[in-house]
């Protein structure tokens, strides 16, 4: 057969015609299909939990700055400014009275009362800390006219501006009173806020995707966006956060521009994308997050300050530092509990973790009459960005003289496990690792790990000490910027002594995007207003 | 005498799904983990979790979880999601067509080559034909799928830009798009599959190739690809339809390393994730139907043999 022949054959022609057609079918002139502008984001987690009351996974509390309001917000100099309410205290400081501006709706269209906001207050309350703190110490709260909340207290407490405008865990995010009404430990079932962003309850899949809508009906405040306060402004029509478990796969779809942010990318993997001149990568959070060593009061060895001391005496920032960013460009030896940047940073009692104490923390441990009880330290091998801290531990602990039994499981597992108060030998254990962001530690009220009330209100490992009470109490009293720098200068000093946990090191995730995205604010939260796509 | 079969087998499902479920029942409880403190977050206190614990029912005895689960099976509802709160067979219902699409495709686009390579194989037995089959299908199948995934990433996707990175593009946005996303998945998983069903072919046709049926149909003048595929090839197929059922079952039941290389949202990488969270009707839900569906390919399987080999007799 020649090749003309061959060209004639209906089979062939077939086959041609079969492939030509799958090639025009299968061919779409960009991966951007949207004809309105989409942002794609990798978030640094899936959202699962939507009930950002339930749970205080960062990844919810994101979710929540999407779509809910709050009363009050932050600015980058840690100032409380208004957002959703302007306020006035009495002189006596025990009258607080909130006022909602104008224009303010749910996403149903209806509009935002004073009710809705107490009973969102009192939902938060139940479960935060700081609300805790502050319905225990209320005499009145309620909603005096549509526009104004009226809490009135029984003693003064320094804090409650700050509580409303609180950045991390548990933001008093407001609903509408009928969702509000829920149990804090129920998840609700609707998704209202008054925010500027719809969620689209239709369109998430749990593992796959969350979308939110921009509110149309959203009135931003005047002033410019600064964190949480300032005006939301938002540039786009949708977000959707994508979930991408591998990281090679989200730089590869950001290099190919399928994607347009990926919150926090592995540092290994940064050289690769800032060889790209279409992409930008930052840390974004000025105030990081810090690594964290904790151990159980409860047992020993770890019940006896002493061997506390050893062992601190043992760990130093920078080894942690290296084994888990590498680039010192992207960290920093910090002995702040507070956090570096925040307004309460001190290095004060922390001068032992920034050099090698080998011998030192030998002598010591040698004092300390440590019997050799082993150390169960729970290793989470699951996770890249908390598996290196046990595993440097370990070696400077064995090296200091403990004996150590490092212990392999998935972070789910140690999540679960270090709720166990049992003894190590039965399922407890003595020591983990874990990380904190900055906006969770900045103060001693929001900062769990100087919880000081045992097995009965204290944060695993359970410290039970009078005294972090005694300074918490009275840094919630405290009114003057200067009285609580001192208390907490204090504090941490006093911490820092007992040992009650361990600051191991401060390092800023890094976000990268594609630089025809515009307007990224910094912050401790990931935002998407103000943020633009040309 | 194939109806009343089919009936017993249909009927021995019960039995089996029901040890199924008790099985993945009792294991999740037993093992390690709580949903609780995973649905809490880091920074929640003991006393929120215990709340949470009380609220999801999981402080009650684990025979009184069970019997409500069980219940709750017999009519149909495989429960809610501890984590999302959405219904289970919703979140499996949108795993479901992904998993589905690249089952097919790497199924079908697999036997598609892999059988006629076999073929050749066998018919060029000892020649350098049948040696080149050999060695590629060796090193197809020793070579790991992640390795197979980013290479064809980086070459097709990111240096060329022919295809996208990853996604998933259902078929309802449109043909195009769903077959430019799955092209690359499809060809990954494909690689391993083509030269297993490759090698089982050809060793398979080698076997049927030495027969005397098969002399005698050659020498009564007849072509040799009618000799190859009416005579050789419907006999050999059945060890061959064993692998390519099998592989279609543990595809169904997630090709977790690919669907999270590609990122596609299928049942894989729910089972995965359901694990990681210990959403346990979640993963109940999945390990449920996937069981369900081993069975029902197994079945498919066996009457599939009835077809191709008349000899086959089940009692």
């Amino acid at each position: 057969m020649t090749r003309n022949q061959s060209l004639n054959n209906p089979a062939y022609r077939r086959i041609a015609l079969g492939l030509l057609l799958l090639a025009l079918c299968t061919w779409t002139p960009s991966p951007a299909f949207a004809t309105n502008k989409t942002i794609r984001a990798v978030m640094h987690s899936p959202l699962r939990v939507t009930d950002p009351i339930l749970t205080t996974a960062y990844i919810t509390r994101n979710h929540g700055y999407m779509i809910y309001d709050t009363l009050l917000g932050t600015d980058d100099k840690f100032a409380v400014r208004p957002q959703m309410a302007d306020w006035s205290v009495s002189a006596d400081k025990l009258t607080y009275s909130f006022t909602l501006r104008d224009g303010l709706k749910w996403h149903d269209g209806t509009p935002v009362t004073a009710a809705d906001c107490v009973a969102s207050i009192r939902r938060w309350a139940a479960k935060d800390g700081l609300g805790q703190l502050i319905l225990d110490n209320t005499e009145t709260l309620q909603a005096t006219n549509d526009k104004t909340i009226t809490l009135r207290l029984r003693n003064p407490l320094g804090f409650v501006l700050d509580a409303f405008g609180k950045l991390s865990s548990y933001p008093p995010f407001m609903m509408p009173k009928r969702i509000a009404e829920t149990s804090s430990d129920k998840a609700i079932t609707e998704h209202i806020g008054s925010g500027p962003f719809k969620f689209s309850a239709k369109e998430f899949q749990p593992g796959v995707r969350a979308v939110y809508e921009r509110n149309k009906d959203y009135v931003p405040r005047p002033e410019k966006v600064s964190w949480t306060a300032g005006g939301k402004r938002v540039l786009v029509d949708r977000v959707e956060w994508v979930v991408m478990p591998d990281p090679q796969t989200q730089i590869g779809a950001l290099q190919s521009g399928e994607i347009d942010l990926i919150e926090d990318i592995p540092f290994d993997l940064i050289p690769t994308l800032e060889r790209n001149r279409n992409i930008q990568v930052r840390g974004t959070d000025p105030l990081g997050s810090q690594i964290v060593g904790r151990m159980n009061f409860l047992y020993p060895p770890f019940n006896k300050v002493e061997i506390r001391r050893a062992a601190m005496l043992a760990l130093n920032q920078k080894d942690f530092l290296d084994a888990l960013v590498g680039n010192p460009k992207y960290y920093r030896l910090c002995g702040a509990m507070f956090a570096c940047n925040s307004a309460l940073a001190t290095d004060i009692g922390a001068k032992s973790l920034f050099s090698k104490n080998m011998d030192a923390a030998r002598k010591a441990l040698k004092a300390s009459g440590y019997d050799g009880t082993p150390v169960v330290i729970l290793h989470p091998t699951d996770v890249g960005i908390l598996k290196t801290h046990p595993v440097v531990a370990a070696q400077l602990l064995r090296q200091a003289g403990f004996k150590v039994d490092l212990q392999a499981m998935d972070w789910q597992t140690v999540v679960s496990r270090r709720a166990s108060q049992k003894p190590p030998a039965e399922g407890g254990w003595n020591m983990f690792f874990t990380l904190w962001a900055g906006s969770d530690v900045v103060d001693p009220l929001v900062n769990q790990n100087l919880i000081g009330r045992g097995k009965n209100g204290g944060w695993f490992g359970w410290p039970d000490d009078p005294k972090l009470e005694q300074y918490r109490a009275a840094y919630a009293q405290a009114v003057t910027p200067d009285e609580r720098k001192k208390i907490a200068a204090e504090l941490q000093a006093y911490a820092y002594d007992q040992v009650i946990y361990i600051p191991l090191g401060q390092f800023a995730r890094q976000t990268a995007w594609r630089k025809d995205l515009t307007g990224i604010v910094d912050s401790p939260i990931p935002l998407f207003w103000n943020l633009d796509k040309k | 005498m194939v109806l009343p079969y089919i009936f017993r087998r249909l009927l021995a499902v019960v039995p089996v799904m029901l040890v199924v479920a008790l099985f993945v029942f009792l294991l999740l409880r037993l093992s390690p983990g709580d949903p609780a403190a995973i649905l809490a977050g880091d920074a929640a206190t003991p006393d929120q979790l215990a709340k949470i614990r009380q609220a999801l029912g999981l402080d009650r005895p684990i025979l009184v979880q069970l019997w409500l689960w069980l219940r709750q099976l017999l009519n149909g509802d495989l429960g809610v999601s501890l984590l999302s709160g959405l219904p289970v067979t919703r979140i499996i219902a949108q795993r479901l067509e992904p998993t589905l699409s690249l089952t097919i495709l790497t199924m079908l686009f697999s036997t598609l080559i892999a059988v006629p390579l076999g073929v050749i194989a066998a018919w060029q037995h000892r020649t350098i034909t049948d040696r080149t089959v050999t060695v590629l299908s060796v090193v197809a199948f020793s070579v790991p799928v992640f390795v197979i995934g980013y290479v064809l990433m980086l070459v097709l996707a990111i240096n060329l830009e022919w295809l996208p990175v990853q996604g998933y593009r259902s078929l309802s946005d449109g043909i195009g798009p769903f077959l430019r996303h799955q092209i690359l998945p499809v060809l990954t998983l494909s690689i391993p599959l083509i030269a297993l069903i490759a090698r089982i072919t050809r060793a398979s046709m080698l076997d049927v190739l030495d027969r005397d049926y098969i002399r005698t149909a050659r020498a009564k003048g007849l072509r040799e690809s009618a000799v190859l595929s009416r005579h050789a090839l419907r006999t050999a197929s059945l060890p061959i339809l064993t692998v390519v059922g099998n592989g279609f079952a543990l595809l169904i039941g997630g090709a977790i390393v690919t669907e999270s290389v590609f990122n596609l949202p299928g049942i894989g990488r729910l089972m995965v994730d359901a694990v990681l969270a210990r959403d346990y009707p979640v993963i109940q839900g999945v390990i449920l139907l996937t069981s369900a569906l081993y069975v029902a390919l197994n079945l498919a399987i066996d009457l599939i043999y009835l077809i191709l080999d008349p000899r086959v007799r089940y009692q």
